[in-house]
């Protein structure tokens, strides 16, 4: 039985939130091991369903995932986490660098595909770069709603409670 | 006629005389008796000669009418004076078109001209002229003649002349008809024997014996015999088996032909042609064989294409095949690599002396660095059984060498031999399909190995360089040179090594598929490959390709 775990430590620092998803047990288990030692905030999952059950309960910054996996599919899983989470970067993790797949993983908005076996550093800058994106994409976003705000909200009232709101939305300090 | 006459002037001398006798003698009643009976027997006489005479005209002019000969008569100004039934029917015209008209009146000026100037002749020199012809009708019909013209004499003046004329246009016409059949039959023949001689499949012809008689080129060109070392030979001779051309012909001589989809022929040079034969008897007009006909279609290309297919099919079902297992295991090398990963970190803080500490970091920095190589194995393997999606794209030619070596390195190794790369540094990126080029580079360093293998040097060698290669005409292109120490190529062979089916390999080992292959592709891909070799030194291949395709 897959079995989430929970590598979290303390949240004193802004961590960046791993979600792994791999059927390779193993791979999951040292991999998270690993990325926990280098102070990120893991979750694995040796099944996609679990992911997406997982990802309505948390929320990530990045997301690992296996492309060839019984039942759902790396793709898939990917897809169902860009709804449940739009601002998460995925980094799809395939055994095999076939170029039909890196095609589809492009229209899927995948930040970046690796093929196993991968040097472990690689996977730490995947790791920052997806971050750097995610935080990239969300102060665009925030800023272009914020615009939004500013030029349609009646009271500086209206506008600081906006604010606020979309600084909590989009994670901004 | 003559005689007639010759009676008739008897008769008159007689009248004559026995009138004289009645003037001298002036006894009338007596002579008149005599002279009155003589003019009886004149008249008798003159009747005779008349009723002859009719006679005779009648059946001149019987013949001159019906005979098969047009006939005329002119006069001495050389118009016509008669024209027989036959002539006019020849020339569709009526008595009264021609009587009294010329030649002029009748037929165009030039025909006219010639048929003038012989019967001028005729009446200038008396003598019979004979001449051939021909006169347009006005059906647009030719009708040829041959005419004899004949002089009218009357006290020694020429006062006509007459025209026998012959008509020889059907003779003519069937000449002509035989001589063109004649040239359509040598012109059937000459093509069929041209397409017999000159047809690519064997052709032979022989006794029923089965002793040939003749080959074609095709059967020089695929045999390697001459026609006449194979007019020496049996038919069954030419096959490897010769009982089984025995019983085909056995089987043609029951049966009219025989076939045989497979049969093993022997060349001159003793190696063997594949063919699918058939043999037709020829016979006589009494259904007695006198002939064996053999067509045989050289098919060994044709088998050996499918034994290639069957081949490439393998070789793909085999690639397939390592790339499912070349995916299975970068999971489980993911994971020794992973755990490598994890014991050298927790190296970091483990309690233990510090020799112990370098030997395992040794430990896990070999496990990681064989743990690579897997993976380059691997990702080669993957890299290889991709199949072209003719995309192109921007590479780096040295690091497709170096992925090159990477993957061959097990056949490298086999041979012990040396590779010396000369890579010019910071090549242009080129523009190129990835999989077809590393095809036509595997395919190259194959051969290379096996040219070395053959010759078997002391210190075989490999080089392999890329550089920048400026042109005027083709602008900026990358150059690849794989070189060897091996065997070499004959100097005469160097212009058919990219020909389809052209092997110097043993049979079976060689395709003489491979450089035709590359040729292709390397046209597919815009580029060039040429090639230098010295027999007994090594062999050189270059690729030029462009940087942007």
């Amino acid at each position: 039985m897959a079995v989430a775990k929970d590598f979290a430590m303390s949240d004193n620092e802004r961590k960046l939130r791993v979600l792994i998803v791999d059927d390779e047990e193993d791979l999951v288990t040292f991999l998270a091991k690993r990325l926990f030692k280098r102070g990120y905030h893991v979750v694995t999952t040796t099944t996609g369903p679990e992911a997406l059950a997982i990802a309505t309960r948390e929320s990530f910054d990045v997301a690992i995932v296996d492309l060839k996996m019984p039942h759902m599919d790396g793709v898939e899983v990917i897809e169902k986490l860009n709804v449940l989470q739009p601002f998460l970067e995925s980094i799809m993790f395939t055994g095999h660098g076939n170029t039909e797949t890196a095609l589809e993983a492009g229209k899927l908005d995948v930040f970046k595909y690796l093929t196993k076996p991968c040097d472990f550093e690689v996977i730490i800058e995947a790791i920052e770069g997806a971050g750097v994106q995610r935080r990239n994409k969300l102060r665009e976003q925030f800023q272009e709603k914020l615009q939004d705000v500013m030029e349609h909200a009646s009271t500086p009232r209206d506008i600081l409670e906006a604010s606020n709101k979309l600084r909590e939305e989009y994670e901004q300090d | 006629m003559n005689r007639t006459n010759n009676k008739l002037n008897t008769c008159l001398q007689d009248l004559d005389a026995t009138l004289g006798k009645l003037r001298d003698a002036g006894q009338s009643g007596e002579l008149i008796q005599e002279a009155l009976e003589i003019s009886a027997n004149c008249q008798q006489m003159s009747a005779e000669t008349e009723s002859q005479l009719a006679d005779t005209r009648a059946r001149l002019e019987h013949f001159i009418e019906f005979a098969p000969l047009s006939i005329y008569i002119k006069d001495d100004q050389l118009s016509y004076q008669l024209m027989n039934n036959t002539g006019l029917e020849t020339l569709g015209k009526n008595e009264q078109d021609v009587i009294g008209k010329t030649d002029f009146d009748l037929f165009p000026a030039p025909v006219a001209r010639r048929i003038n100037k012989r019967e001028k002749q005729v009446l200038e020199t008396g003598r019979t002229v004979q001449f051939d012809g021909v006169l347009p009708l006005d059906n647009d019909d030719r009708y040829y003649f041959s005419a004899t013209l004949f002089p009218i004499d009357r006290d020694d003046k020429i006062i006509g002349l007459i025209g026998l004329v012959e008509d020889h246009t059907e003779l003519h016409t069937s000449e002509r008809a035989l001589s063109q059949q004649k040239e359509e039959l040598s012109e059937a023949r000459s093509f069929l024997r041209g397409v017999l001689e000159n047809s690519q499949d064997i052709i032979f012809l022989t006794k029923p014996t089965g002793k040939i008689i003749s080959i074609n080129n095709g059967a020089v060109a695929s045999l390697g015999y001459t026609n006449a070392e194979a007019t020496e030979k049996y038919a069954k001779d030419l096959a490897v088996d010769p009982q089984q051309m025995v019983d085909l012909f056995k089987e043609a001589f029951s049966s009219g032909h025989s076939n045989c989809f497979e049969i093993k022929l022997l060349r001159r040079d003793g190696s063997e042609v594949i063919g699918s034969l058939s043999l037709t008897t020829i016979t006589d007009q009494f259904g007695h064989i006198v002939e064996v006909a053999g067509i045989c279609r050289d098919i060994t290309n044709r088998l050996k294409l499918q034994e290639d297919l069957i081949q490439t099919e393998r070789l793909a079902a085999i690639g397939k095949m390592a790339a499912g297992v070349a995916h299975e295991i970068n999971n489980p090398l993911a994971i020794i690599e992973m755990i490598s990963g994890v014991i050298d970190e927790t190296l970091v803080d483990a309690e233990i002396d510090a020799e112990s500490r370098s030997e395992l970091r040794e430990a896990v920095d070999s496990l990681l660095l064989q743990t690579r190589r897997c993976a380059s194995i691997t990702h080669s393997l993957l890299g290889f059984s991709r199949k072209s999606k003719g995309a192109k794209i921007s590479v780096k030619v040295t690091d497709i060498l170096d992925e090159l070596i990477a993957l061959m390195r097990p056949e490298l190794r086999r041979i012990d031999v040396t590779i010396s790369k000369d890579f010019t540094q910071d090549l242009p990126l080129i523009e190129t399909d990835i999989t077809l080029l590393e095809q036509v580079l595997v395919n190259l360093v194959r051969n290379a190995l096996d040219a070395i293998e053959e010759k078997a040097p002391d210190s075989p060698e490999l080089g392999i360089s890329a550089e920048l290669c400026e042109d005027p005409d083709e602008g900026a292109r990358i150059a690849i040179t794989i070189t060897d120490n091996g065997i070499g190529i004959e100097e005469d062979n160097l212009n058919q090594i990219f020909d389809l089916f052209y092997t110097s390999k043993p049979p079976g080992k060689g395709t003489g598929l491979g450089l035709s292959i590359v040729h292709n592709i390397l046209n597919k891909l815009g580029g060039d490959i040429s090639v230098e070799s010295e027999v007994g030194v090594g062999t050189s291949f270059t690729l030029m390709l462009p940087i942007h395709s």
